[in-house]
């Protein structure tokens, strides 16, 4: 059987030690895509969650030129800047500050909304600069997600690598916002 | 194409090609809980480029509340005081009457008591229908007559109370003459794994056995269905109870062969069956895209039959 994206057999089965054989039958070019399988047996069930790894292998073997760093690997090299969006910056990087997601440097998923239309994925680089010298680089992504109702608020997840700044630093944070489409 | 099940549903072909597919939806058991039954399907393109998916919804009306009982009648000795009316409802709350001897709603499993109503136990009967067990208590019987106390049963539909049914519980007269004895006078709750016990019953007149109680009695086996007068022994066989199986009972009713009338009774009951069990060898997997074909065994464990589907 295949559940959104992992194939997955068999699907039912009878009382004992069952064997699930699990794969991903494609390679995932989009973010970490995670599902959860519920086992259910009578009025009781049994969560596996299945996580298939997404961009971050695909971005690793680019052209060469690296735009960020992370944990020991080097990731985000682009082939393509097409624009800049502007209006984005300021909602982003209030964004990035309440949700202070530079502290937690496995954090690699959650939600963010934004009040501006975002027609397509978009890259964001982030620069954090501790007196003057340039300390790390790091790239997020943010996918488009789904419309709401009032076609003016959108809410997408996104994936964030690894920055870890010391607790009693003060950083400047520079976003670039790139549509890559 | 395979049929993908989830809940109560079965949904066909599980897969497909571009195109506009005819997805069939098959619903493959009741719903009778009160409360509506959803689950959420999720259709979701192959290659997880995509990322594109639709998910569709597929409910269940709630079944309307209902309280219906087993048998219409429980026969007990003259000096018997109380009885339980078995059923099965989804309602939430029930009470009884009677419109002959005085009845009082006494405390069982599964209910609490507030007067002569009783109020299920919290979430009872919202996603599904489940077994009861009222218990009604009354004076013995000291009269040379058979008393029959007819028990009205009515439940909460939602908005009012309906009447499920009456239930006669008939009190056989006191009998003088009669010496009927059951070493134990009662028995010990089965295990759900089943077993034996024995008695030994002293009788100065013939007498015959019967199961009453239930609509399902062939779970306990008598080694013999009449005495004679003497002192002889019984034993009483129960079952093993399914996985999942609610806790159950029964009356032995020992009856004077020449008047008919109950004059010995032994309660029988049986510890629920063991809870359903479901497990992982391993709560997550993870596949990095290097691992494309690769395939990951988890070991489920389970006590019954399972399936797997989708949490959306």
């Amino acid at each position: 059987m295949n559940f959104n994206g992992f194939e997955i057999t068999p699907q039912s089965g009878e009382a004992g030690a069952n064997n699930i054989s699990i794969s991903v039958p494609a390679v995932n070019e989009s973010i970490d895509k995670v599902i959860e399988i519920d086992g259910v047996c009578g009025d009781k069930t049994s969560r596996l969650t299945l996580v298939h790894e997404g961009l971050r292998q695909r971005y690793i073997s680019a052209d060469g030129k690296v735009l960020c760093t992370s944990d020991g690997g080097r990731y985000g090299v682009l082939k393509k800047k097409q624009k800049i969006v502007n209006q984005l910056r300021l909602a982003i990087v209030e964004t990035f500050m309440g949700l202070g997601k530079f502290v937690n440097a496995d954090n690699l998923g959650g939600t963010v909304s934004w009040d501006y239309p975002v027609a397509s994925d978009v890259y964001v680089f982030v620069t954090m600069e501790s007196e003057g010298d340039v300390d790390e680089t790091a790239l997020y992504l943010f996918y488009a997600g789904e419309k709401e109702s009032s076609q003016t608020k959108y809410v997408g997840n996104f994936i964030s690598y690894r920055l870890e700044p010391a607790e009693d630093e003060t950083f400047i944070y520079e976003v670039i916002i790139t549509d890559l489409r | 194409m395979a049929n993908l099940k989830i809940g109560k549903f079965e949904v066909s072909p599980q897969s497909g090609d571009a195109g506009s597919t005819q997805i069939g939806h098959k619903l493959t058991e009741r719903h009778t809980g009160r409360n509506k039954y959803q689950k959420l399907i999720r259709a979701s393109i192959t290659n997880p480029a995509a990322n594109a998916s639709a998910i569709e919804t597929l409910e269940i009306g709630g079944l309307a509340p209902f309280l219906t009982l087993n048998t219409s009648q429980t026969e007990v000795a003259y000096n018997v005081t109380n009885a339980t009316i078995n059923g099965v409802s989804n309602a939430s709350k029930f009470r009884v009457s009677s419109t002959g001897k005085t009845i009082t709603l006494v405390t069982n499993t599964g209910y609490t008591v507030g007067g002569n109503e009783g109020t299920f136990t919290n979430g009872f009967g919202e996603m599904a229908e489940g077994s009861i067990s009222i218990k009604v208590q009354f004076a013995s019987n000291n009269s040379n007559a058979a008393e029959t106390i007819p028990v009205k049963v009515e439940y909460y539909n939602g908005s009012t109370w309906a009447v499920a049914a009456t239930h006669n519980i008939i009190q056989s007269s006191s009998d003088a003459d009669v010496t009927f004895v059951i070493t134990p006078s009662t028995l010990t709750q089965f295990a759900n794994t089943g077993g034996k016990q024995q008695v030994s019953i002293n009788s100065n007149i013939a007498y015959s056995i019967e199961l009453q109680g239930d609509t399902e009695t062939t779970w306990v086996t008598l080694s013999r269905q009449s005495g004679t007068a003497g002192t002889a022994s019984l034993d009483i066989t129960a079952a093993a109870q399914a996985v999942g199986a609610a806790a159950r009972e029964l009356s032995i009713k020992f009856k004077n062969n020449v008047t008919g009338s109950v004059i010995g009774t032994l309660a029988v009951t049986q510890a629920k069956g063991e809870d359903f069990a479901i497990s992982w060898e391993q709560d997550t997997l993870t596949f990095t895209n290097d691992e494309v074909g690769t395939i990951k065994n988890n070991t489920l464990t389970a006590n019954a039959s399972w399936y797997l589907e989708e949490n959306i």
